[in-house]
């Protein structure tokens, strides 16, 4: 006899699919002929990877989209998008080579900047609008903090930074103000790839190559 | 037998005679080594009319023979390497020429080399494509694909590789054909198949989150399966 719990969940059941209906599933299990699967489906959101050995500059693997398929679009070389926080590390990279170190600190309070072409002003603010005052670079860097980076920023110059990521082998322009310190220039993925490359180099410029041995 | 002029003529190369007496030529000139890209079809199809085009001319295929080349579908990958690294092999390969052409000064068309580790590329392939799945997972479901008509007097058909085997970690399209008490069959090709929504990441759950999304949240859900 059916209770009324396995009522509630024969009638969930019945809510979600029907007979016809066709699903992707995923085979989960095969044991002596009965086989389990998984409910599915496609994504609809799309991304690129790179995997890129540092030391030699190599391209390991590449991923341009979810199906080829699909879509021969490479995001991986193709695309540009707003890199947001994974611009931060270059700002910060410019400022230790400016001599700063990770334990320098640097306020994160809230900040207005007038804008010069209208009356407008700008305010940046961190994830959940939380302030947390004095900070070193690494604890910035690390948690990611909007304010304390675009005062960094405005401090090492957004020049410099442009520069700077020229070297590392950003070649998209980049805009040349404050709204750089949150990721605001679209770069491509192969070349924040490049970038973060020279990081975990300890500082030295590899070309990257397509060949790999 | 063919004579090295017309070979020349035939597949633009010579070649030892010997080696091809008792070969079909548009098979040779079929598998010949190319630059052409997988991606692009339409320029091997082309080339390919032509070249057994003109092996016909030189009667050495009759009109039925270039027919059936032409019909045959063309493949240019390597066995086993079909699916590796797609959008690699999308862009490096014509770079990759210019960089060989250069430096080794090799007179003749340029072609393209690329080495890239499979194994690599194949992970990293399914870790991106897991990584996209479970991205897209938090948006909630969107419902099934369609929805066919399991009383139809001709069996319908959802998918165009359901008579492969499956393997763990298939993905394939199935319809619904049964809603039990706490479980679903579902039909993949002419397998029946068990979907407990009840069970997620090996866990006894309730509907995922991502499923409840879709229906009403009227419906009560029980605490445990």
């Amino acid at each position: 006899m059916d209770t009324a719990k396995d009522f509630v969940v024969n009638q969930n059941l019945k809510q979600v699919l029907k007979p016809g209906d066709v699903i992707e599933v995923m085979v989960k299990k095969l044991d002596r002929g009965v086989v389990q699967v998984q409910l599915e489906q496609t994504p609809l959101v799309d991304g690129g990877l790179i995997a890129m050995e540092p030391g030699k500059g190599a391209i390991r693997a590449m991923v341009g989209g979810y199906d080829f398929g699909r879509s021969e679009y490479n995001r991986a070389v193709q695309a540009h998008r707003q890199p947001g926080s994974a611009f931060k590390p270059i700002i910060y990279a410019t400022a230790v080579n400016q001599g700063m170190s990770p334990a320098s600190v640097i306020l994160d309070a809230p900040v207005v900047y007038a804008q010069d072409q209208d009356e407008k002003t700008w305010k940046p603010e961190n994830y959940g609008r939380k302030i947390h005052g004095m900070v070193s670079l690494r604890d910035a860097l690390a948690h990611s903090h909007n304010l304390a980076t675009v005062r960094l920023l405005d401090k090492v110059g957004v020049k410099n930074v442009i520069e700077f990521a020229k070297v590392v082998g950003i070649t998209s322009p980049l805009a040349a103000d404050l709204s750089l310190g949150l990721g605001s220039s679209s770069v491509g993925l192969m070349e924040l790839t490049s970038a973060y490359s020279v990081l975990i180099n300890q500082g030295a410029v590899r070309n990257r190559t397509r060949l790999c041995s | 037998m063919v004579s090295p002029r017309q070979l020349k003529h035939i597949l633009g190369k010579t070649s030892p005679p010997s080696r091809l007496e008792n070969q079909h030529f548009w098979r040779v000139s079929r598998n010949r080594r190319t630059t052409i890209r997988p991606s692009r079809p339409m320029i091997a199809q082309k080339e390919t009319g032509a070249c057994t085009g003109r092996m016909e001319e030189a009667k050495f295929l009759t009109t039925a023979e270039r027919e059936q080349a032409a019909a045959e579908i063309l493949s240019f990958r390597r066995p086993g390497a079909e699916q590796a690294a797609p959008y690699f092999r999308g862009i490096y390969p014509a770079v990759a020429g210019r960089e060989v052409w250069r430096s080794d000064g090799v007179q003749g068309r340029a072609q393209g080399f690329y080495d890239i580790e499979h194994g690599d590329a194949k992970a990293a392939e399914r870790a991106f494509a897991f990584g996209l799945r479970e991205l897209d997972k938090r948006q909630g479901w969107r419902g099934p694909l369609r929805t066919v008509d399991t009383t139809a007097p001709t069996p319908p058909i959802v998918a165009a590789m359901t008579d492969q085997a499956l393997k763990v970690g298939d993905y394939r399209e199935g319809f619904v054909v049964k809603v039990a008490k706490d479980y679903y069959l579902v039909q993949i090709g002419t397998t029946v198949a068990k979907l407990s929504l009840t069970i997620w990441h090996g866990r006894s759950v309730d509907l995922p989150g991502w499923i409840r999304r879709k229906i009403s949240s009227s419906i009560r859900i029980s605490s445990r399966c």
